[in-house]
């Protein structure tokens, strides 16, 4: 039911049947199946705490699990991660921070995760003001 | 108590498992947390070091996700080929001699046992067809082919690599298997090694013999019709390009592309 159209090309040069699908872009991805401890650092960062360190703090997990765990969304594409830009107060607020926020595709993974996990929300609540 | 440049030397000493590409940032990003680590907790020295220790964990993992530890690493090289199957050859041989059964330790010369695996090697000859393509794939137009010692270099590759197999097939059914059914241990890990042997084959470079890496899938049976479609591999060296196709027909086959 998500698809669009079909498109049917009969290519008679290269004797070559081609069958082009193509789907609607607003269908929903497959749902990624997160971990526990994966879905409680990607509420966390939904919900405002975007630092490695201020993550450990909200999720209560050790730096061995949360750096890698970070790292392992990004490359699936979960969250992507930003250099803070330098401004004029970087001497009093210490070397920039890298910081990670959520993408599409990853709100959707969470969303499919409260079903999986129904306490998450409570377990890391929003955090007031955006960035911890 | 810990001075801060203990913290920084731990972390120093972890970046040198993240691979030099990736380490500059990698570095920048635990200096910076540690340093707001140790402004928020400044008398936590303890947890600090802790925190500093995930490190280690986080470039290890780095570290696992750049390095390639597929099997395929032991078989990629003809030494590497030569040295794992040896090896095993070796282990098999050394197992059956020492390890097995003193009244059978060694094999005295028994005509008939010796007939009886000539026989199963032959029978496994027989039954590869059945199993997989025999054809060693069409690497080359008789205009590009390779020099004569390249040549000479590949058949030797593969005829140590047979004996090679034989010997593995042939002492580990011996050793590890029961003896009411070693003749058919033997003739299966005849076959089936034969069978690798003629796969690994297609999948190496005509010149240097070296195992082709996967480049790319192009077209899929189901959107082609009539066309090639299969796997693209290279040789790591730049040798050239292997076309491979997933059904071969009269019209289509394996062929390798030179890049000189």
């Amino acid at each position: 039911m998500f698809c669009r159209y079909v498109e049917f090309y009969l290519l008679r040069s290269r004797c070559q049947v081609e069958f082009y699908i193509v789907y609607n872009p607003d269908m929903p991805k497959a749902e990624v199946k997160l971990t526990h401890t994966s879905a409680m650092i990607l509420q966390a960062i939904r919900a405002g705490v975007v630092y490695g360190y201020t993550i450990m703090d909200a999720t209560g997990f050790p730096s061995g699990t949360v750096y890698p765990a970070l790292r392992r969304m990004e490359n699936e594409g979960l969250i992507r991660s930003q250099w803070e830009k330098p401004s004029a107060t970087d001497e009093l607020q210490g070397p920039l921070r890298k910081f990670y926020k959520v993408t599409a595709e990853g709100k959707l993974a969470l969303a499919a995760s409260y079903k999986r996990y129904p306490l998450l929300a409570k377990l890391v609540p929003d955090t007031p003001g955006g960035r911890a | 108590m810990i001075h801060s440049h203990v913290l920084e030397l731990v972390l120093r000493c972890a970046s040198r498992l993240v691979p030099s590409a990736r380490r500059t940032e990698w570095l920048a990003e635990w200096e910076s947390e540690l340093w707001h680590a140790m402004r928020s907790r400044p008398r936590g020295r303890l947890e600090t070091l802790c925190f500093t220790l995930g490190a280690f964990n986080d470039a290890r993992w780095v570290w696992s996700q750049s390095t390639n530890l597929s099997p395929d690493l032991w078989l990629r090289s003809p030494r590497a080929c030569l040295i794992f199957l040896s090896t095993l050859a070796a282990l098999c041989v050394v197992s059956f001699i020492y390890a097995g059964n003193p009244a059978q330790a060694v094999p005295g010369p028994n005509q008939r046992n010796g007939l009886g695996i000539v026989f199963q090697i032959v029978c496994a000859l027989l039954i590869l067809p059945a199993v997989t393509t025999v054809s060693v794939g069409r690497t080359f137009e008789v205009s590009q082919s390779p020099a004569r010692k390249a040549r000479i270099r590949r058949r030797a590759f593969t005829s140590v690599r047979f004996v090679l197999v034989v010997v593995i097939a042939c002492f580990g059914a011996l050793e590890f298997t029961p003896s009411p059914i070693r003749p058919v241990a033997i003739l299966a890990g005849c076959v089936l090694g034969f069978r690798w042997l003629l796969q690994d084959h297609r999948l190496r470079c005509p010149i240097c013999s070296r195992r082709l890496i996967r480049l790319a899938r192009v077209g899929s049976a189901s959107h082609t019709f009539l066309d090639n479609y299969g796997t693209e591999l290279c040789c790591d060296k730049g040798h050239g390009i292997m076309c491979q196709p997933d059904a071969v027909t009269n019209y289509t086959a394996q062929r390798w592309s030179d890049s000189a």
